[in-house]
Order: C-alpha cells, then sequence, then structure tokens
C-alpha cells in the first residue's frame, strides 16, 4: 500500500482498532486514546493508576488487537535481569557441550513491566537497552528485538513501601505517562455487568505487525507548520527552570526540565494524533494534546514546589494556558 | 505557492480586509472622540482658541482615515491562513502554505486545505471586537458633548463678522500709516517697536481670527503703546530740566527736580514762576524745541506762551500755559498713533456690536474700550468717574474704574471672575475718623459691579491719584517700623521700599 493510501486510511483503521479494543474496555477512552498514539508513534508506555483499573488488561486487550507476540513481567524485588533478557544455558548436541541462548520474556512485541517499580535498579535497568535500541546484549552478543517493539509499563501510585522508584533516565525513554483514572459511575456498572455476563464478543486482531508499521511510517510524514513546530519546542524549553525567560512558576517550582526527547515525543505522538483525526497536518491542538502525557514524568519538582504543594498537572496546564500560540 | 491554494485563500482575504477597515474606524472613530475631547478640554482651559469645527472635524475626519489606513495594509497570505485556521481549519491553511506539495503527504495536505477553504463560511471570519472600542469613543463622544453644552467657560469663540473685516482693514491700514508718520526726532529704537506694534495689531485686524484674538490684540498694542509714550514722557520731562537748567532758571530746574510725576512738576513750577524771568523761560523753549523729543516740541510752544504771558505780566495765563505744557510732555506724543488705534479700537467695538445681535449685553469689546478709557481718565485725573474700584491696592484703581464703568455689559467675559471683590482701603475717607473706611465691591451677573459703602463721609466714586496718599503711607510705615522691634537693615529696607514708590 502506498503512503497516500496509507494515509487516508489512517483514520479509518485508528477507529477500528479503537472500537475493538472498546469491546473489551469499558471507558478509559482518554488512557486507550494516548496508548494507541504512543505505539503508532513507536514509543513505550508508563501507565500508573491504583490496581484494580484495568492496566494489564488494556494492554492484554491491545496485544491481540494488534496481533503482536505479547510477554507479561510481574516486576517482583527479587527478579533478576537475565529473568527478563534471557541467559545462556548449557546445551549438549552432537558435536558436545555448548551454550544456547535462551530468549527471556522481552524477546516479544509487546512487553508489559507490570509493577515496574517492584524490580530493583539493576533489573529496571535492564530495560534501558530494550527500550531505546530495541535490542538486549548478552554476552557481549548484542540482539535484536522484533520490531514493532513496546514495553507498557504499569506502576501503582500507593503502595510506595518496598518499591524503588524509576530513575529519571528510565523514566525519559518513556513516551508517555498515561494516568489511570478511576471509571465513572456508568463505566463502573458496565464494568460490573460485563464482569457476571459474558458478552460474547471479544476483540479481535484487527491489524497485524505490518500495518502497524506501515502506520507508523504514514505518521513521520505528516507536515508540521514552523508556528506549530516552533510552538512545541517553546513549550518544551518552558520547562527549563534555568532559562531566564522560562514562565516565573517554572523558575520557583521545578528542580530540572524535559529532554530533547520530549520534544521529539511530542511532535511524534502530535502527527499521530493528526492522522487519527484524518487531518494531514498537526494543529496546535494535537500539541496541547500530547503535551501532558509527554510532559509529566520529565519534570520534577524542587523543595519549594514540594513543600508548597505544587504538583505537576497544575504547572503543565499553567504552561499550556501561558505559551501562546 | 499554491495557484488553487492561493485561489482559495482569496475570499478569506477579501473578509479579512473588510475586517480590518471596521476596525481601523473604529479605532479612528475612539482617537477622535479622544482628540475632539482633548481639543475641548484645552478650549475650556483657555489654551487654545475654543470652537466646534476642530473637534466636529477630528469626529468625522479619524474614522476616514483609520478606514484608509487599515484598506491600504497588505493582508499576506500567512495573514489570511491563520484567520481561515482560527475559523476551525486546525492549522491546515498555514501548514499547506508551507508545502511544496513535492511528497504525497504535502499533496494530499494541499489538497485538503483547498477543499477545506472552499468549504469555509468566510462570514465566519471574525475581525478583533470592535464593540469594546465604539463604546468607549461613545463615551468619550457623550463626554465632548456634555462639555461642549455645560455653561459658563463655554469654549466657544465669537467670530468676526465678515462685513466688519473691511472697516478693521482700513482702521488698520491707519495705525500703520499712522504709525510711519509719528515725529522723525524718536529713536530709532521707539521707531521700530512703534512699527512693530502697528504691523501685529494690523495683522490680526485685518484678518482676525475671533473676537477674543482681536481684542487681546488691540489690549496688547495698548499696553505697548502705553509704554512706549511713559518712556517718552519721561524723556521729554528730563529735557525740560535741562533746558531750564541751561537757561537759568535754576529755580524752576530745582522745583522741576522735586516732582516725579507731571502733576507735582506743574504744582512746583507754578509756585517757581513769580520768582522766574520771562527772557529765561523764552530761552528754555527754544532750548527744549531744538533738543526735545517730539512729544516736547508742543511743549516748547507752550513754554513760549508762558514766557510771553509773564512779559505781559499775566502770571495766571503763564501758570496755565505751563499746565497745558506739562500735560503735553506728560503725554508722550505719538498722537496720531494713539489716535488711529484708538479708532481702530471703535472699530472693532462696532464689529462686536455687530456680531452681537444675538447676544444681551454681552460685548467684551465695548466694556475693554469704555474700560480703558476709564484707566486714562483714571490716571490723568481728569476724568472723574473713577473710584474706589474692584483692585486690591490702590494701584489698581485706576483700571478698576474701566471696569466699574463696563460692568454691566461684561457681562458673560470669561476674562472677568464672577463672585465677591475684595474689601480694599478707600483713600477718600481718611477724614471720617472712627467711622467705616472700608468699601465692599461685589460683582454679581446681574448687576455689574455693586458698592456697599461703610458710613463713612466719602464717596465710593472718588478718585485719590496715588502721589497724594504715598507720603502719608509712607509716613505710617516708618512710625510703624519705629514702634515694632525691627532690625536697622529690616528698617532700612522698608524706608528703601517707600522712597522707591515715591519716586
Amino acid at each position: 500500500m502506498d503512503i497516500r493510501t496509507e494515509m487516508t486510511s489512517f483514520a479509518d483503521r485508528f477507529a477500528r482498532i479503537r472500537g475493538e479494543i472498546a469491546k473489551e474496555m469499558i471507558g478509559q477512552e482518554d488512557v486507550v486514546e494516548h496508548l494507541l498514539l504512543a505505539v503508532i508513534a513507536g514509543g513505550n508506555v508508563l501507565l500508573e493508576g491504583v490496581p484494580g483499573l484495568g492496566k494489564t488488561h488494556l494492554i492484554r486487550v491491545l496485544s491481540k488487537v494488534l496481533d503482536l507476540p505479547f510477554q507479561r513481567i510481574q516486576f517482583t524485588p527479587d527478579l533478576m535481569p537475565a529473568d527478563i533478557i534471557g541467559t545462556n544455558i548449557l546445551v549438549r548436541t552432537e558435536e558436545g557441550n555448548g551454550f544456547r541462548f535462551q530468549p527471556g520474556p522481552l524477546f516479544a512485541s509487546l512487553v508489559l513491566a507490570d509493577e515496574i517499580n517492584r524490580a530493583t535498579p539493576k533489573t529496571q535497568a535492564a530495560l534501558l537497552e530494550a527500550m531505546q535500541e530495541h535490542a538486549v546484549t548478552v554476552s557481549g552478543e548484542t540482539r535484536k528485538l522484533p520490531e514493532p517493539y513496546f514495553v507498557l509499563a504499569t506502576q501503582n501510585p500507593v503502595e510506595q513501601e518496598g518499591t524503588y522508584p524509576l530513575p529519571e533516565a528510565q523514566l525519559d525513554r518513556f513516551m508517555f505517562k498515561v494516568l489511570v483514572p478511576f471509571p465513572s459511575l456508568e463505566e463502573l456498572d458496565r464494568i460490573v455487568n460485563l464482569t457476571i455476563r459474558d458478552s460474547g464478543e471479544g476483540a479481535k486482531a484487527v491489524i497485524g505487525a505490518e500495518e502497524l508499521l506501515a502506520m507508523r511510517e504514514a505518521a513521520r510524514q505528516v507536515p508540521i507548520a514552523k508556528s506549530v513546530q516552533e510552538y512545541a519546542l517553546r513549550l518544551v524549553l518552558d520547562t527549563h527552570p534555568e532559562r531566564t525567560e522560562s514562565p516565573e512558576e517554572t523558575q520557583k517550582y521545578l528542580r530540572f526540565g524535559a529532554s530533547p526527547r520530549a520534544a521529539q515525543a511530542l511532535l511524534s505522538a502530535a502527527r499521530v494524533k493528526a492522522l487519527s483525526e484524518g487531518r494531514f497536518n498537526v494543529s496546535f491542538e494535537d500539541i496541547r494534546y500530547a503535551a501532558p502525557a509527554c510532559l509529566r514524568h520529565r519534570l520534577a519538582l524542587n523543595f519549594d514546589g514540594l513543600s508548597e504543594g505544587k504538583d505537576i498537572e497544575g504547572l503543565i496546564s499553567g504552561l499550556l494556558e501561558r505559551t501562546a500560540c | 505557492m499554491n495557484n488553487k491554494l492561493k485561489e482559495a485563500l482569496r475570499p478569506v482575504r477579501r473578509r479579512l480586509r473588510g475586517s480590518r477597515v471596521l476596525q481601523g474606524a473604529a479605532w479612528g472613530l475612539l482617537t477622535g472622540a479622544a482628540m475632539a475631547l482633548l481639543l475641548l478640554v484645552s478650549a475650556r482651559l483657555g489654551m487654545i482658541p475654543g470652537n466646534w469645527i476642530l473637534p466636529v472635524s477630528a469626529i468625522a475626519a479619524s474614522p476616514v482615515a483609520g478606514m484608509l489606513a487599515a484598506g491600504i495594509r497588505r493582508i499576506s497570505d500567512v495573514d489570511a491562513a491563520r484567520a481561515a485556521d482560527r475559523c476551525g481549519l486546525r492549522e491546515r491553511a498555514i501548514t499547506a502554505l508551507e508545502a511544496t506539495g513535492d511528497s504525497p503527504a504535502e499533496a494530499l495536505l494541499l489538497e485538503d486545505a483547498c477543499r477545506h477553504l472552499q468549504a469555509l463560511d468566510a462570514r465566519q471570519i471574525q475581525g478583533r471586537p470592535v464593540k469594546k472600542r465604539l463604546t468607549a469613543a461613545a463615551a468619550l463622544g457623550s463626554v465632548c458633548i456634555l462639555l461642549a453644552l455645560l455653561p459658563g467657560g463655554s469654549p466657544r469663540t465669537e467670530p468676526v463678522p465678515a462685513e466688519a473685516v473691511p472697516p478693521l482693514r482700513e482702521a488698520a491700514r491707519r495705525l500703520e500709516q499712522a504709525a510711519e508718520q509719528e515725529g522723525a526726532d524718536i529713536s530709532e529704537a521707539e521707531r521700530r517697536e512703534l512699527r512693530r506694534l502697528a504691523r501685529d495689531v494690523s495683522r490680526e485686524a485685518g484678518n482676525p481670527r475671533s473676537r477674543e484674538s482681536l481684542d487681546k490684540a488691540l489690549d496688547d498694542a495698548v499696553n505697548r503703546l502705553e509704554k512706549l509714550r511713559e518712556t517718552l514722557a519721561g524723556d521729554a520731562l528730563r529735557t525740560l530740566r535741562q533746558a531750564l537748567r541751561s537757561a537759568g532758571a535754576g529755580n524752576l530746574a530745582a522745583a522741576a527736580e522735586t516732582g516725579s510725576d507731571g502733576e507735582t512738576l506743574t504744582e512746583a513750577l507754578m509756585e517757581e514762576l513769580g520768582n522766574t524771568e520771562a527772557e529765561s523761560l523764552r530761552q528754555a523753549a527754544e532750548a527744549l524745541e531744538k533738543t526735545a523729543p517730539s512729544a516736547a516740541a508742543q511743549a516748547a510752544g507752550q513754554l513760549q506762551a508762558a514766557a510771553d504771558a509773564l512779559t505781559a505780566g499775566n502770571p495766571a495765563q503763564a501758570g496755565n500755559a505751563l499746565s497745558q505744557m506739562m500735560q503735553s510732555l506728560e503725554s508722550g506724543g505719538l498722537t496720531r498713533t494713539s489716535e488711529a488705534l484708538n479708532d481702530l479700537r471703535n472699530t472693532a467695538a462696532s464689529a462686536g456690536q455687530q456680531g452681537a445681535a444675538g447676544r444681551t449685553g454681552t460685548d467684551s469689546q465695548q466694556g475693554n474700550t469704555a474700560g480703558n478709557a476709564g484707566q486714562n481718565g483714571g490716571e490723568n485725573a481728569s476724568q472723574p468717574g473713577g473710584g474706589a474700584g474692584s483692585g486690591s491696592t490702590n494701584e489698581d484703581q485706576g483700571s478698576s474704574a474701566h471696569r466699574q464703568t463696563s460692568a454691566a455689559s461684561r457681562g458673560k467675559d470669561p476674562r472677568y471672575k464672577e463672585g465677591e471683590y475684595e474689601s480694599i482701603y478707600d483713600p477718600t475717607r481718611l477724614n471720617a475718623g472712627d467711622e467705616n473706611l472700608l468699601t465692599e465691591l461685589r460683582k454679581t451677573e446681574e448687576d455689574g459691579v455693586t458698592a456697599e459703602t461703610g458710613p463713612g463721609a466719602g464717596s465710593a466714586e472718588g478718585y485719590v491719584p496715588y502721589d497724594q496718599v504715598i507720603a502719608e503711607y509712607a509716613a505710617g510705615a516708618a512710625e510703624a517700623a519705629e514702634s515694632l522691634a525691627l532690625t536697622p537693615e529690616q528698617r532700612d529696607w522698608i524706608s528703601a521700599y517707600f522712597a522707591e514708590l515715591t519716586k
């Protein structure tokens, strides 16, 4: 399929994927939307929410709809890097004894790192190369991971005892941090009903890996006006407290700002968002839509911000209001 | 840029221009209203001559200027694209403007943008709201109207009627001629000042901007002429003293030294007349005629007449001649110019009467003219109609005379403040014992100036020349200075002050 057809059919495919996910995932439209934007743009996602909101279920459904090899890793404090990357095991062959690489659960297209903050930093670090390079190195040998490749991690914000907060470097490798909200009364009602009655219709695969890669390629072609791109870059720069041009709140309450990777992620996600709405250009709205998920895990409050009870969400909202289009 | 896109942007550009023209008009109206308000306030404060033409022109012309400025301003494709994007095109137009159409994605974008632009209803394109500006302009306009209608201190000026201009020009021409024809023996500097004076007033009278400006020019000319005449009179008196001294009329010259003003001098001269030889007077007259400025030429004749009368044994006639001589000297000459200026003022006053057909007794020119006559009368002590007037000191009494005379006629002349005037000391009641010596003068809109006198014996209309009371004032001041605990320097200062006043 040529790029023109890819682009014109993008919105339709996107809608079909969403529709299929909605069969098994009640509500959480915004979470699903962000998840799809990141997956199509080729980014990793950190889902944060209290237990029982369907984070793991959502990723399972996504793997089903996208028809991608899926692996789930439950992160625990005793999980070792070799447990997720894989290891060389001694095997007996006709030629004699030898080592054979036994791939770990990272060797899948869609990896669910459940409760990632429960693993030790050593194991969390093992994810770094996989997330960024889409490759792992074992015993000096680098092995490519299958494409497309995504790490979708979840973490629980309430049970912080015995957890290892993710280091900034690792957080930056996630394209989005998506907050999973508690469902509304109506959604909760539907969820409860779904558990006692079998709807009979589960989600089906809509596209495969090839189509997903084609969609990603189509999204990369979406043009961006200079003014829109400048707006996105200004947003990112305005998160830097060391810049004198940054807003007063940024300078006062933030410890550090977003990395250039955030700007890349913001524009990539905005491109997908534009195509998903049937547009062939990125709008200011697309940037504003993607910005909170893109920036919230890349910013950190300083002592003043913490002591005055500021939150990152509020600061990002302020930034979006203040930064002129 | 893609021609199709440019074509699609045309209605947007058209609509945007219309919107900008509307905004320009609103801005212009607001600016015009602000300017009109400024003009009206300035006129009310007397900083500029007030009339309604300028404020109305500002309000009328500014919106047109604003529309023109907005209309001729170029609307770029970027402006049009941004305006279209604001109508829900979600940056399609601005992105398409930057696209070359080379890649399939850009080609798709151009098609998409053109399709959306063609479907766009240009009426959706709204410029910046003009309602606030129009409201502000309306508010300012209302203030302007209120200010214009507010009674008292109305900034309007009275134009000089067109039919009154030719006589004014003629009178002004005569004034300039008179100034040229003044005696050849005044100094070059004085002649230049005289010409300048005539030219200045002639310029305004030849093309009067308003009655107020004409009045001002005339008043200014009168003051300048008066100053010039005082200078000349001073010169003439000095010359007379020198002439008397050189003619050997030492007693008369000594008498002439005693008084600084004409009247004192006349009295001193008449007292010494009996001790003077007629021949000395004749010689003095000759000397005066040779050396004196023009103002003294006539005085020389009168001095000669006094000598003749003395020879004929008629000291009374000689005294009269001397008195007339002093009057001639004091006038300072410049009679032609003075008469021509008076003629011009009378012409201006008639013009005022013509223009005041619809007004009721508010002719300020008439008031000024009559007032100035009163002033001259007061100073010359030849017109008893002056009297203690509205000034705060006795020095003001001369000018206060004319104010009183013209009080009824000046009506709403903005130069005169209405209200209660100060209580002044009335020197005509110096002998009234313990009686109330104050005269209350009130200025009322209906009745002009009214005087409420105390039970003293004097008349409120009496005129007391300054030099008759200054000696008494000086003595009183000296006595007071002695009785107070003052330093010798302070007493000297008071003494010097009154000595200066006495000169």
